[in-house]
């Protein structure tokens, strides 16, 4: 009697969730493109590898619905593009210093600290294949940390246009208004990362869009920035209430730290 | 560390030392929630106790995609334990493999399916309501459709499993 009634409340239970899941209605947020920032994540637990790790990126593209992946990249001593998020290596990887004073040698024998410990990755090691039909957005870091001096744009221009992206898939974020007129100048879309969505100053306003943290912008800003024909992207968005809102916005993509999360809240 | 692991296994080692075991077979009744890598779930859990070897079977609902996002995600665990005693206060180990599949797109029918091997413990405390405590780590599998190609890829990593719950002995 006693198993019955503990039976019955349970089942009482699921069945009242099974039709709470059934039961909801989402708006449209098709316009808005799915981007999976840094591979699969930024320092999320449920990523299986590490981010900016090849192995990252190339699962990020090979799932479904995600629109693309954003990837943070580095110039290295000698001239090739590495894939690193942090200022320095001591900081996610068996490596020391900083990717900008040391060569390709050097960093071929760097792995991150995690439980695959993927090598670094150059970007001309992430397959063609992968890419495809995807939007790739490279998050270019211009400052060398350990030297205080600033990276080569020639030089990186030079690396990014041998890599013959597909230019209206294709996407380059900065932070430094000094390299928004050079990269346009080589043809790129270039998209200029705000700190703030009240006060754009006018040398960042010759960007082609701005990339901006979801808690620093309102539903009202995106489509003020949208009217002046400008491209938005949303990123910092991990929580599914932070998707939620992200998409509410309707920028035209957000970038979260968990893909799958967002794509079921999308779809 | 050294203290902590000859301290857990002096424990369990005692236990059943320390009294007469009590070989009498039970069916219990559980009622948890626990975390993992993938999300935080909440659920049921049948034991059957045989002597010595306890078998157990649940069912969790992570509870951020069920609840907050609105998309089934269910969990079926299966699990082999071992009694040292049927005392008060207990600690046995423990295997677990589960089972869980989320939908992550309803417009392409997308399913992520994840296989979870863990080992460790659980500890027990109480009489006919129990307090429960499962402490697990393993290899955790996901597998889904490749978009490109369309074939089935397999990635896996190091899981977790922690969980707190109320057990009641049904007979």
């Amino acid at each position: 009697m006693v198993r019955l009634a503990w039976l019955g409340s349970f089942v009482s239970i699921f069945s009242a969730i099974m039709l709470l899941s059934g039961c909801s209605k989402k708006e449209d947020f098709n316009a808005v493109r799915l981007i999976s920032h840094a591979g699969m994540g930024l320092k999320i637990q449920n990523s299986i590898y590490h981010d900016n790790s090849r192995e990252a990126v190339e699962m990020a593209c090979s799932i479904s619905d995600c629109d693309g992946v954003e990837i943070d990249v580095q110039l290295s001593k000698d001239g090739e593009l590495w894939l690193y998020h942090d200022a320095t290596l001591e900081t996610e990887t068996n490596g020391e210093g900083c990717i900008p004073d040391l060569t390709e040698d050097q960093l071929a024998q760097v792995r991150f600290s995690s439980v695959h410990q993927e090598s670094l990755c150059r970007l001309k090691d992430i397959s063609d294949e992968s890419f495809q039909g995807k939007y790739i957005f490279l998050d270019l870091r211009h400052l060398n940390h350990c030297a205080s001096a600033y990276v080569s744009v020639d030089t990186m221009i030079t690396r990014i246009t041998a890599l013959q992206l597909v230019p209206d898939k294709f996407f380059v974020i900065t932070n430094y208004e000094q390299w928004i007129e050079p990269l346009q100048q080589a043809g790129f879309v270039v998209l200029f990362q705000l700190d703030s969505s009240e006060v754009i100053s006018p040398s960042a306003e010759a960007a082609n869009g701005y990339m901006i943290r979801n808690s620093l912008i309102s539903i009202e800003q995106v489509y003020k920035i949208k009217d002046a024909g400008k491209k938005l992207f949303i990123f910092d968005v991990r929580s599914p209430k932070g998707i939620r809102s992200a998409l509410e916005k309707q920028p035209d993509g957000v970038l979260s730290d968990d893909i799958r999360a967002a794509i079921i809240e999308k779809n | 560390m050294r203290l902590l692991i000859l301290c857990l296994f002096s424990l369990i080692v005692k236990i059943p030392m320390a009294q007469e075991v009590n070989r009498d077979s039970s069916t219990q009744f559980a009622l948890k929630t626990a975390i993992t890598r993938l999300d935080f779930f909440v659920g049921t859990e049948i034991n059957l106790c045989r002597q010595r070897l306890v078998l157990n079977g649940s069912l969790e609902l992570g509870i951020n995609r069920t609840f907050f996002q609105q998309r089934f995600f269910p969990r079926a665990s299966v699990g082999f334990g071992y009694r040292f005693a049927n005392e008060k206060l207990a600690l046995e180990p423990l295997l677990m493999i589960s089972q869980s599949a989320l939908r992550l797109s309803r417009q392409n029918n997308s399913v992520h399916s994840w296989t979870e091997t863990y080992l460790g413990y659980r500890f027990t405390w109480g009489g006919n309501w129990k307090l429960v405590n499962e402490i697990m780590a393993g290899w955790m599998t996901e597998r889904y459709k490749v978009q490109s190609s369309g074939t089935f890829q397999t990635v896996g990593t190091f899981g977790y499993y922690g969980s707190i719950g109320l057990v009641r002995i049904l007979r």
